[in-house]
């Protein structure tokens, strides 16, 4: 198994286009001139 | 999660849009939000873990991704991260401070 690249402070975010609610697609991109925060959470339906 | 719901607006006031990504289905996302009450913002479903490969918090062990929290600025430049512990939440008052911090 490959080791796992770690993004650090500093580093270009890597662009992504996911689905969402709906099935409608968001991409980083699309907010570009603001700034973002990514919440990477476990699951749904797990406490928080 | 359902903690930054009731903060988007203040994070929008910052010039902040927040994202909740996971590894769960839009179905599932959808679902989820109406029974814990987020609505102000979108839950992304990263269902090839691509996304988690990429920002290095994939967990091969569970095939999900990790707790983590990433601020990226008005250029696409990645400006604060943190790691979350098991059980551990990200603050939203926290996070705001360091949003805050970047103008």
């Amino acid at each position: 198994m490959t080791e796992q690249k770690t993004l650090n402070v500093g580093d270009q975010a890597p662009s992504f286009t996911l689905k969402t609610i709906g099935m409608k697609e968001v991409s980083l991109s699309d907010y570009r001139g603001k700034n973002v925060v990514l919440l990477f959470y476990t699951l749904d339906w797990t406490p928080g | 999660m359902p903690a930054f719901d009731q903060r988007v607006s203040d994070f929008e006031k910052a010039n902040t849009q927040v994202l909740g990504i996971s590894t769960d289905s839009p179905f599932s996302h959808d679902n989820w939000a109406k029974s814990v009450g987020i609505s102000h913002y979108p839950l992304l479903s990263d269902m090839h873990r691509s996304v988690a490969k990429d920002y290095g918090v994939y967990s091969p062990e569970m095939n999900i991704n990790s707790r983590a929290t990433f601020i990226v600025d008005t250029t696409g430049k990645v400006r604060f991260v943190v790691k979350h512990g098991r059980g551990e939440l990200p603050e939203p008052d926290k996070i705001l401070a360091e949003v805050t911090k970047l103008s």
